[in-house]
């Protein structure tokens, strides 16, 4: 317990000291712009703003990183209020009651309802990640390489069933990303894999050009072909921010259950996706008066407020004590694990615990902060979404490109850059999920070191251990659901048809 | 080729690639082979039953020809999918009505995609072009001034915007690679093509270095 203290006040100390403090409000900053910016979001943000993080030290590059989530994530719900358009395809339910209150003039009340919730929900998850340590590290030492090994996979498993629908090309995609981890000098025996004699690929398919591709390009394309700002019509001055804010209060019970909601759902993997939806639900039902709803009640802002914000804290927890991201901007995250020689797991917990307790204060000061930004500089901030498209490409292409680019400072990179990008167009068009992918190649190395060690100490018998056993029949579940679900539906339906052919 | 089609030679292309690549191992020793054939082996069972899902989806024919086939619109399906997926409550009726206000017609998350096929496809086709352009004109010119340029040239030529305002973009662009990339962190840029094969620095070398050390004094 005392070294867990110790660590508190030691990562507390390091985010505020000198290159990381002034990174993390550089961060803000640009979090704030992009986030209000039409069209990116926040797994793009996150992935253009990798190799930034390059020179950086771990626990300034996540102050950096992770305060940038922070505000991208509030801004998706602050243009959802405003333009009734999803600031995030997944986190979308603010719109419900958000936009009918903007459009009633109520625009800085329900904004303050969200940013004070999402404060609280940050503060929830943050401290559920600090108090879930204790509990979580005898979990983690316990585990061994087999373990992780089934977890890592587990994960994949998770992300490639929630993330789009189709889960077999969701657990194909797992399989490409985690095969072309494998490119390059096997660390083993010094042989190389599929690397056709190329130089360039010795040291294996590298992560932030990939990255960078499969999020960036496709988004740019998208922001040419919607070829507008997101504002048509000019947004008025907004006031009334502490009626809103007041109102979270008032809903105390509302926000700490939509909080500890949001946790919950972020520790599952995949989740994430409909957690807004759930709270939105929750906010509904647990209402006495339901009248009000879908046309501006405040309480359809304030629930999903809190749990899209609670949630990052519950995605942290499997993200640094498993390896196991919950979402697509974990994974990207955990990308930067790798940029930083850090691996997840035990030693997060144990001799770098200074630097997961810093990441709780990044959460916690990085939302502070934007949201007394927020508050200050709205009506500034909202004027950014009146810029053209057009004007943002070119700098963006750049971004892209010299993201690429600045991971060995090859041009090389940089074409990886494009096809990949060129690829995530094609995934898109043709319905397969990226996030898997982009897991597969970030936790490739790690799963095969693993896999590698379990063999290695107990052959092939590494299997019958129970923890992964039970791992791999939660997987072969997990993996047949949708086919059973399926079979089931279809069933029930030629079950109706008959009774209504009966009946008719 | 239809979406189905593509999907076909997509999910072909997955298989022979899965077992090229644990056909590619079969020589090599147990420590360097037991990952790719691992994964590689399921992943090859999975791709083939993928395969055949797309062989069907191309055999069965299609109920009804989908309107347009407008590019996929993500906003729509997702939301009434997630409301599908909201537990089964009291409030079930109004969540539903909601997202019916929200996202069903007319409403602005809705008008957001109504674009035609057509134009999607020439505005992604542009768009794209204009992505190799920049990764081709980068690899020429050399970073800063590649980054400059190229954006001038797009403003002007693919957006249309005016003179001014595109010329003072691209040289804070310019202006940003150099001070905050060159200047401050130093990443070595390649000088480009077209400055090594006249066997000179980097173009804007010539410009900006007298400048920077007349500001050093």
């Amino acid at each position: 317990m005392d070294s867990l203290l110790q660590a508190t006040s030691s990562g507390f100390l390091q985010v505020f000291t000198w290159p990381a403090f002034p990174l993390m409000m550089i961060s803000i900053v640009i979090g704030f712009i992009i986030g209000i910016l039409p069209g990116i979001s926040a797994p793009t943000t996150l992935a253009l703003m990798l190799p930034f993080t390059f020179n950086m030290k771990p626990a300034e590059a996540f102050a950096f990183l992770l305060g940038m989530l922070s505000v991208s994530i509030m801004f998706g719900d602050i243009t959802s209020i405003l333009f009734g358009v999803p600031g995030e395809p997944l986190s979308a339910s603010v719109i419900l009651d958000g936009h009918p209150m903007a459009k009633k003039g109520e625009t800085g009340r329900a904004m303050g309802a969200v940013l004070t919730s999402s404060l609280i929900g940050a503060f929830i998850g943050a401290f559920v990640l600090a108090a879930s340590i204790p509990l979580i590290r005898p979990v983690v030492l316990a585990f061994g390489s087999p373990e992780f090994f089934g977890m890592s996979l587990l994960g994949i498993l998770f992300i490639a069933a929630l993330s789009g629908g189709n889960m077999t090309k969701g657990v194909l995609m797992g399989a490409v990303g985690l095969m072309l981890s494998m490119v390059g000098m096997d660390p083993q025996s010094g042989i190389q894999r599929y690397t056709f004699g190329m130089l360039e690929l010795w040291d294996g398919v590298k992560l932030v050009p990939v990255t960078v591709g499969l999020f960036g390009v496709g988004e740019l394309v998208d922001l040419w072909v919607k070829q507008k700002s997101i504002s048509e019509k000019r947004v008025g001055k907004i006031g009334g921010v502490w009626q809103g804010c007041k109102d979270a209060f008032a809903h105390w019970g509302l926000t700490v259950r939509c909080s500890l909601l949001g946790v919950f759902l972020g520790i599952i993997p995949g989740l994430g996706g409909i957690s807004q939806w759930l709270s939105y639900a929750h906010s509904v039902q647990s209402a006495e008066d339901k009248s009000n709803f879908g046309k501006g009640d405040v309480r359809g802002v304030i629930g999903p407020g809190a749990t899209m914000n609670a949630k990052e804290g519950g995605n942290l927890i499997t993200t640094v004590a498993f390896g196991v991201p919950s979402s697509v901007t974990m994974a990207i995250l955990l990308g930067a694990f790798l940029i930083q020689g850090l691996v997840p797991g035990p030693s997060m917990l144990t001799s770098k615990l200074d630097l997961t307790m810093s990441f709780v204060w990044v959460v916690i000061v990085s939302h502070v902060i934007s949201v007394a930004l927020s508050f200050l500089l709205i009506n500034q901030m909202v004027r950014l979404t009146e810029i053209r498209s057009a004007l943002i490409l070119p700098g963006i292409v750049m971004l892209v490109l010299f993201g690429g680019f600045s991971e060995d400072n090859s041009l090389f990179s940089m074409v990886v850059t494009v096809i990949s990008g060129f690829a995530g167009m094609l995934l898109v068009y043709l319905d397969w999920p990226r996030p898997p992918l982009i897991l597969g190649l970030v936790l490739g190395k790690l799963i095969e070191n693993n896999l590698f060690i379990s063999y290695a100490r107990y052959e092939f018998s590494f299997l019958l251990r129970p923890i992964l056993l039970t791992m791999i029949i939660i997987g072969c579940m997990l993996a047949v659901a949708p086919y059973v679900q399926k079979l089931f539906a279809a069933r029930l339906r030629v079950k109706e048809e008959f009774i209504v052919a009966e009946e008719g | 080729m239809s979406r189905k089609k593509a999907d076909l030679v997509f999910s072909i292309f997955i298989v022979l690639m899965l077992v090229w690549m644990v056909w590619d191992g079969r020589g090599w020793e147990l420590k360097a082979r037991l990952f790719p054939w691992t994964i590689g082996l399921p992943a090859i069972a999975l791709a083939l039953l993928q395969l055949g899902l797309a062989v069907r989806g191309v055999l069965k024919p299609e109920p009804q020809a989908e309107g347009g086939g407008a590019a996929a619109q993500p906003s729509r399906p997702i939301a009434l999918e997630a409301a599908e997926a909201v537990p089964r409550s009291s409030g079930e009726a109004i969540v539903a009505a909601a997202v019916e206000s929200a996202f069903g017609a007319g409403s602005a998350a809705a008008e957001e995609e109504e674009l035609p096929a057509a134009m999607v496809r020439q505005r992604t086709l542009h768009m794209s072009v204009w992505i190799l352009v920049f990764c081709l004109g980068v690899a020429v010119l050399g970073f800063k001034i590649g980054a400059a340029l190229l954006s001038l040239a797009f403003m002007r030529f693919a957006a249309h915007e005016k003179w001014k305002l595109a010329l003072a973009i691209s040289l804070a662009t310019y202006f940003f690679f150099y001070f905050v990339f060159d200047y401050s962190l130093n990443v070595p840029f390649p000088n480009g093509w077209l400055a090594d094969w006249l066997g000179l620095d980097a173009l804007d070398s010539y410009i900006m270095n007298p400048i920077v050390n007349a500001l050093r004094g």
